[in-house]
């Protein structure tokens, strides 16, 4: 089959810096869903974006679908024929209907029911009328926060559609969305290139779109900042490369500014200053871990010396602003911050800030005890957590808000409280996101950890929908961070208790706190797993341990790191999991099939193999139990390593499922015993080959 | 060019593209977008084109004349087209060059933000306009008003004067800008600002405007109850306006702002519907 590459450029009125990515992960699903409903086989599909447009270029797209054939269900078949054989109606009417004669129809079993079918064929389709046909439709389906309607098309998306390109080799296909009609045409920059640009085929396109002062890549634009940053920088300055990569989507071809720092007297702290550059497309300049008294601002296109200054000026009146809020700020006391907090709504149903930063400074002082930590750390703690929401209600952060923290912790040292506290307060809220590096403090750590738990609580209690695709509340963000700080704390805990305390704090109580508790332990193991998947373990293993500690996260991450480890050091891990898999799936099964086991007695020994296994039982559980209690759970591991000789020797030489009824039952108490133990550890019955596989694999 | 030039260059601009020139309104207003050539404009099927100039009291945003760009009031050019035209946001860069702007040598971009009059149940998609990081323009493609949907839906564009003017003089405080005719910005509004500074921070008397809140809404209702929509509007407008001194002066608690955000909402949805339901 001959096959073109499909080239399709969505021309956008400037597009939200988030709106690339989106676009790209729902469309290539729902466009590969529909490509191969209609036995297209693409080969590799790739994705461009700039701030005004979305490309999408698939390869190796064959001219035509592959014909294929399906099968119709017709009525049931005492319907279709008579007793003596012969076509009724309805077997008539439903040949005709699909322009068949009656001796092409087939009998087949549905469900134990005899009906008619027919095998239909299918033609093979133009890739051009597939296109055609399924491009709106997957356009329509992508669901858009905060999307907009423009013209009489009322179609939803990111910002208005001003011109489709849709080329399938050199040939046009005939697409619409929004009111717009495709053609061979493209637009360059804005500024720098802005006339229509016929295109003939995909190289055409990407020669001439580079040419036109478009740089597609994102991360080729990423790059394209960077190297132009670093020519500029002189010996001994740094920057943060996150910082220009932020600018990255705002731009379709980048051009950098070296600025200087306004003229202009201030006292506001660093790290304001910092966010004032980079609020205004800069980035800032460090030696020594100090801010340098330059700046780079990052352009789309033009970087003249008129621009250069414009910048310098924006970042004068911004910091005279900032100023202003800073004095304002320091001229009240924290206590006054602390009432303008009754002013700051939380949630609806929970009410304010302030009864929020109540509950947190309760958790602090139950949780820290609960964690047995000493009265220095419990009192540095709990004052933090009273202290660190204040600095919500003060201008710099409403006028800032990435300053929360920051400004907390300057305006608590202002206010003479100590440098612990005020360390505390500046870094309970990392991670933000999930690449930030986690505070090394650990009371940071936990007051972290409560703010998180409470947030979640408060809103799932609340009645937020979690289940759904989107995260409107951020709670999924919210939870991978607080994964990310239980683990960095690494003590062994049952959340389940904490979420109730939480709760109790909340005033939830009855009905009410049992569905909220469920709802929340759900919605938490769940995003558990997600973030354990991310980190690489398997659906199996990580099934196998959460089914045991559920909400304990600390344990169960521990015993998947022994597993995993285990998996890799050991050659031969596969074959000694698989007699306890073996027995754990035994028992499952024998429960599956309502067979009650009762109390072992060794009486009921018959063969060698059992006698042996039920002798290592002793030995076997006494070293296994020591192990857990000191949680070290590649110990268990070994311990069980031990078990396949005995074990393989039990089922090579004992049949369990044998027919004497009471020699079985015997049997599988047997082994059940064993199992109880393993089932301490993990249920080994969810852990498949080729889950070790994949370990082996990452 | 001149404070006056830059509004009537504009004005001028936009009704070359079709728009008839509008007025302030005669209350005070947070945004243009309650002046009701906007807030009724945009409802219905009817094309509505227009331009204003709308000075806009925010009293929370007052510094009493002392801040380069924060303000008490400041300086609108509202401009509403219904159905929008296809090339509507090169016409609006295009405007830019009117004033003397020559796009092409400076940083122009669009940056995400959507805009919302909560009190009025109206809000939109669109941008913040910057010119070399300087927001000059909120530009959005409403989506509802009165809590109605908006069909056609229309292009609100709202140039911020004082800043524009800042930029094309090169001043480094709105009160320095050359207003025309020998004038400043300054000498005409500076002493304002301070005023009107204590006034929004200080002075107010909260009993009154709870007192007046109270009126003026069973007002609104009872105008609303004989279906005169056009002078209830205005007594929302005092509302609104009364909310944001409440605001400034900090006497509205959380549960309270909800609730009167509320009750304003209700009653610019009532004036919404019966402006559809008299045939707009």
């Amino acid at each position: 089959m001959k096959t073109e590459h499909l080239l399709i450029e969505i021309g956008c009125e400037d597009l939200p810096v988030w709106a690339g990515k989106h676009f790209i992960e729902r469309f290539k699903l729902l466009f590969l869903e529909e490509l191969s409903a209609r036995r297209l086989a693409a080969g590799e599909i790739m994705f461009f974006f700039t701030n005004r447009r979305l490309v999408i270029f698939v390869r190796d797209l064959p001219s035509r679908s592959a014909a294929g054939q399906k099968e119709v269900t017709g009525p049931g078949f005492e319907n279709s024929f008579d007793e003596n054989g012969q076509p009724t109606r309805a077997a008539i009417g439903f040949a005709r209907a699909h322009g068949v004669s009656i001796s092409s129809l087939k009998v087949k079993n549905i469900n134990g029911r005899k009906v008619v079918y027919i095998v239909k064929k299918i033609p093979g389709f133009s890739v051009s009328s597939i296109i055609s046909g399924i491009f709106a439709s997957v356009m329509k389906k992508i669901e858009i926060p905060r999307g907009m309607r423009w013209n009489n098309s009322k179609d939803v998306f990111y910002r208005p559609v001003r011109w489709i390109l849709a080329l399938y080799g050199k040939q046009k296909i005939d697409i619409e969305f929004g009111g717009i009609k495709s053609s061979r045409y493209t637009f360059g920059h804005r500024f720098l290139c802005p006339q229509k640009i016929k295109i003939s085929d995909w190289k055409d396109y990407f020669d001439k779109t580079q040419k036109a002062f478009v740089v597609l890549g994102e991360d080729l634009r990423e790059k394209f900042i960077l190297n132009l940053l670093e020519k500029n920088i002189k010996n001994g300055e740094s920057f943060e490369k996150s910082a220009a990569a932020n600018l990255a989507n705002l731009i379709e071809y980048p051009s950098v500014i070296r600025c200087n720092f306004p003229a202009v007297d201030y006292t506001i702290p660093e790290e304001v200053l910092r966010v004032l550059i980079e609020k205004a497309n800069g980035v800032p300049i460090f030696r020594d871990g100090h801010l340098e008294k330059q700046f780079f601002v990052v352009c789309d296109g033009n970087s003249s010396e008129i621009v250069r200054i414009n910048y310098e000026n924006l970042l004068r009146t911004r910091i005279l602003d900032a100023q202003f809020f800073f004095d304002s700020d320091i001229s009240i006391t924290l206590d006054e911050m602390k009432k303008k907090l009754d002013r700051i709504v939380f949630h609806q149903r929970w009410g304010t800030m302030a009864k929020r930063v109540e509950r947190l400074r309760l958790l602090s002082s139950e949780i820290s005890d609960i964690l047995g930590f000493n009265t220095i750390f419990k009192n540095i703690l709990v004052r933090a957590a009273e202290l660190c929401k204040h600095d919500l209600a003060s201008e710099m952060v409403r006028e800032f808000p990435d300053l929360h923290g920051t400004m907390g912790a300057i305006y608590a040292r202002h206010s003479g409280e100590s440098k612990d506290v005020c360390e505390v307060i500046s870094r309970y809220k990392y991670p933000v996101y999930s690449a930030d590096p986690l505070p090394e403090n650990d009371c940071a750590v936990v007051l972290g950890i409560i703010d998180r738990l409470d947030l979640i609580c408060g809103f799932i209690a609340a009645g937020v929908d979690v289940s759904g695709s989107e995260d409107p509340y951020g709670l999924r963000r919210t939870a991978s961070g607080f994964f990310s700080l239980v683990l960095k704390l690494g003590i062994e805990l049952d959340y389940a208790g904490i979420v109730e305390k939480i709760l109790d704090a909340y005033g939830v109580s009855g009905q009410d706190l049992v569905l909220s508790k469920k709802n929340i332990v759900e919605f938490l193991i769940q995003r558990f797993e997600s973030y354990l998947d991310t980190e690489g373990f398997p659906k199996g293993l990580r099934t196998s341990v959460i089914s045991i500690d559920r909400m304990d996260f600390v344990k169960t991450r521990k015993k998947l790191n022994a597993i995993r480890d285990f998996i890799i050091e050991t050659k031969e891990a596969d074959a000694i999991l698989v007699p306890v898999t073996r027995v754990a799936n035994i028992l499952k099964q024998a429960n599956e099939k309502g067979i009650v086991v009762s109390e072992f007695n060794s009486i009921l020994l018959r063969e060698a193999g059992e006698v042996a296994l039920a002798k290592y039982y002793d030995r076997f559980s006494k070293m296994a139990e020591e192990t857990l209690q000191n949680g070290d759970y590649s110990g268990f591991l070994g311990v069980i390593s031990e078990l396949k000789s005995p074990v393989d020797e039990f089922f090579s030489n004992v049949l369990v499922m044998c027919p004497q009824e009471q020699l079985k039952v015997n049997r599988l108490s047997l082994l059940k015993k064993f199992n109880d133990i393993f089932m301490k550890f993990a249920d080994f019955s969810f852990i498949r080959e080729e889950d070790i596989k994949n370990v082996r694999k990452n | 060019m001149e404070f006056q030039n830059i509004i009537i260059s504009l004005e001028k601009y936009w009704i070359n593209k079709g728009c008839f020139l509008w007025h302030p309104y005669a209350t005070e207003v947070g945004a243009g977008t309650m002046n009701p050539a906007t807030f009724f404009g945009i409802l219905g099927k009817k094309k509505w084109n227009v331009v204003y100039l709308e000075p806009s009291q925010r009293p929370a945003d007052a510094r009493y004349g002392e801040n380069p760009i924060r303000l008490y009031q400041h300086h609108q050019m509202q401009v509403i087209l219904k159905p929008p035209p296809s090339d509507i946001q090169n016409i609006y860069i295009h405007s830019l060059k009117t004033l003397g702007i020559d796009v092409s040598k400076h940083d122009l971009r669009f940056i995400e933000d959507n805009w919302e009059a909560p009190t009025l149940g109206a809000w939109g998609v669109g941008w913040e306009v910057w010119l070399d990081g300087l927001e000059i323009t909120q530009f959005t493609y409403m989506q509802q008003a009165g809590g109605i949907d908006l069909d056609p839906v229309s292009v609100e564009i709202t140039y911020g004067l004082d800043r524009i003017a800042c930029f094309l003089q090169g001043k480094q405080s709105v009160f320095d800008i050359d207003w025309g005719s020998n004038t400043n910005y300054g000498f005409l509004h500076q002493e304002r600002e301070r005023q009107y500074s204590f006034f929004g921070f200080k002075e107010a008397n909260v009993e009154l405007l709870w007192i007046c809140f109270d009126g003026f809404e069973k007002e609104a209702k009872s105008l609303l109850e004989k279906k005169l929509f056009y002078p209830a509007y205005d007594y929302i407008l005092k509302l609104s306006h009364i909310f944001n001194l409440l605001e400034a002066r900090s006497s509205i608690s959380v549960g309270e702002r909800t609730r009167i955000i509320a009750r304003i909402r209700a009653l610019a949805n009532l004036c919404a519907q019966q402006y559809i339901e008299r045939g707009n």
